[in-house]
């Protein structure tokens, strides 16, 4: 499986290298992805595969056992240099986790005293365009309202990076169309670029330039987007098609109900071979509950 | 700090009052005991808002924003020394209005050493170990405060008036000394804490 | 710019792109020297990624169809529509040249020749 953005050379939002980190019995394994400047890139991978660590240490809360993270051009971390450039990093994190006892305009007060570049001309077109209630405190929101605050509070200081960690988990259909656009429309910026973890596939499919695929600590897979269509491909087999394809070919297997599905390489494909197209949420599903075919083979 | 300071005055509207009408009754009407009671409380403000933002994770967020490490413990030091002042006012205000009812100053200057060392002893340990179990410290912390207050007030009778007050004021110094050493420390448990 | 795009059909997006652009190119719709969308706004516009469009945009530079300087935008190339229309007229002769010689083998007139090409483009929805 293919990391592409492993030593990506242009000018990049944020770039980790080798990155390690081992707590408890859950280790990050040499991570290495870069966001080029003025791009959306997607971290997916399910529950637990170590997306909010990483973006803990983009932001500079926590740091690495090895490995560099570089964001907007300087070591991420503790400093008080990374501390002002924070001033550039707009964040939304799942939750919210806006003060509950404040109004939206108290919230906005605040982040003026917080942020060097606030700019209220543009929350406030953020807050009319979300249709924020103007007379309930943050604890009487929905959570839909509540995240909508927080991405309008994130787009309103002049960041150049915006860093979603799972920020579209619980909305519904509507308010995530919104949000799309939201960010589609900030990118429209060149030196803007998005950083979205989430394992809600769909999402990221409509507006990421890259996808990440993380998976137990380890990058499995790192591409453009719309090369990942062109790239691979899915195949749903009988056994005896599947020992008979090349090794190298199909990349993961998973068995169900009698058939396999298998992830492949299309220019590996023999002629001829009737393959599906490759949605990102096959691949995840493929990368996280399949089987490489080698192992596969062997354990036959 | 502008901002954080803010969202902790909005905040603590809800739980002002309460606090309020108790430094107004323990230091403007209470006996010399109750007045130092109503100084050494005054860290419930800080840990009452510590409370708040673990309550909406807003530590999560703070973590991620541009105020340093020593601006985040800062502002509930603020909100300490704000409540020793306020309760500082009252009992001025009380020496103006009812001038039969007043304190000796010596043990206004002692109650606000006093304060301050209990404001420098808790709020590391609140923000090292969260307020769930910092209110326990906090409260124990105003439970030997007060029985301190006992030593004192017999040792304080054995002395002369003048020793009585030089030694309160020293204890003041201590006190303003005890908490830069205790905003330092609470500056890196709390760093810990938000990153781990 | 009203480019439509099908994430259904088995055709990548960047091919997409480039058919629609350079059809209306050559058909004159987009005359020479208009400024195009830039890379980014027209990703932007049509909700895809900036590496999509750029990659069309460059295909289209390398068939000579558009134009990209830096700076300043992107433009259809100044002979492209032109360029590209001999090109098929070209063809089209050379095909001609074949049916007319097939046709005199068996005896069909111009008159006919013309009834069959209408028939077969009112067949064909007029060649789309």
């Amino acid at each position: 499986m293919e990391n592409r953005l492993r030593d990506y050379a242009g000018s990049c939002a944020v770039q980790l290298a080798g990155v390690c980190k081992r707590y408890g019995d859950f280790a990050l394994q040499d991570v290495s992805f870069a966001l080029p400047t003025g791009c959306v890139l997607g971290l997916i991978g399910e529950n637990g595969a170590g997306k909010s660590t990483l973006m803990r240490m983009m932001l500079g809360c926590c740091a690495p056992d090895s490995g560099s993270v570089r964001v907007l051009g300087q070591e991420a971390g503790a400093s008080r240099e990374f501390a002002a450039l924070r001033n550039d990093i707009g964040v939304v994190l799942d939750d919210a986790c806006l003060p509950e006892e404040l109004t939206v305009a108290q919230t906005a007060r605040m982040m003026r005293g917080i942020y060097t570049g606030w700019d209220d001309k543009a929350f406030d077109a953020l807050a009319r365009r979300f249709a924020l209630p103007g007379d309930k405190v943050v604890r009487q929101l929905s959570r839909g309202t509540r995240m909508k605050l927080a991405l309008a509070c994130a787009m309103s200081h002049g960041a150049r990076l915006l860093v979603l960690d799972e920020a579209t988990g619980g909305l519904d259909p509507v308010v995530r169309d919104d949000v799309l656009d939201l960010l589609n429309d900030f990118t429209r910026e060149e030196s803007h670029s998005v950083l979205i973890s989430s394992h809600i596939v769909s999402d990221l499919e409509k507006i990421c330039d890259y996808i990440v695929f993380l998976h137990e600590g380890r990058v499995l897979l790192a591409d453009e987007k719309d090369a990942l269509a062109e790239r691979y491909a899915m195949l749903t087999l009988g056994e005896g098609e599947l020992a008979a394809l090349d090794s190298g070919c199909a990349l993961r297997i998973l068995r169900s109900h009698g058939a396999v599905r298998a992830l492949a390489l299309k220019e590996r494909l023999p002629a001829g071979l009737q393959a599906e197209r490759c949605a990102i949420e096959d691949i995840m599903l493929l990368l996280t509950k399949g089987e490489e075919l080698d192992h596969a083979r062997n354990t036959l | 700090m502008r901002g954080i300071l803010y969202k902790d005055l909005i905040t603590v509207r809800k739980s002002i009052f309460i606090y309020v009408l108790l430094v107004v009754l323990l230091a403007g009407f209470g006996d010399g005991f109750q007045v130092t009671l109503g100084m050494v409380y005054c860290i419930m403000l800080p840990v009452s808002l510590l409370g708040y933002d673990e309550r909406a994770h807003f530590e999560r967020l703070l973590a991620a924003m541009p105020p340093s490490p020593l601006v985040r413990v800062l502002d509930k030091y603020i909100f300490a020394y704000g409540s020793i002042a306020f309760a500082l006012l009252v009992v001025f205000a009380r020496g103006l209005l009812f001038p039969a009812l007043t304190v000796e100053p010596w043990m206004i200057v002692i109650s606000c050493a006093m304060a301050l060392m209990s404001t420098a002893v808790a709020l590391p340990l609140v923000f090292h170990w969260g307020t769930e179990r910092g209110r326990g410290i906090y409260l124990l912390t105003i439970g030997v405060q007060m029985a301190l207050c006992f030593i004192i007030r017999d040792v304080a009778g054995t002395m002369g008036e003048s020793s009585v007050l030089m030694g309160s004021l020293a204890a003041v110094v201590v006190g303003v000394i005890a908490n830069g050493v205790s905003v330092a420390l609470s500056e890196r448990l709390y760093a810990r804490r938000l990153a781990a | 710019m009203n480019i439509i795009i099908s994430n259904a059909s088995g055709t990548p997006i960047y091919e997409q792109i480039v058919t629609q652009l350079r059809r209306r190119i050559v058909s004159g719709e987009l005359s020479p020297g208009e400024l195009l969308p830039s890379i980014r706004a027209l990703a932007k516009d049509l909700r895809i990624s900036v590496i999509t469009t750029k990659r069309a945009y460059e295909e289209l530079e390398r068939e000579g169809l558009i134009v990209m300087a830096a700076g300043k935008g992107c433009f259809v190339a100044e002979r492209s529509a032109e360029w590209l229309r001999e090109d098929v007229l070209r063809r089209i002769e050379e095909h001609l040249r074949e049916i007319s010689a097939l046709a005199a083998q068996i005896g069909l007139t111009g008159e006919d020749l013309c009834d069959m090409l209408r028939t077969l483009r009112q067949e064909d929805g007029d060649g789309e």
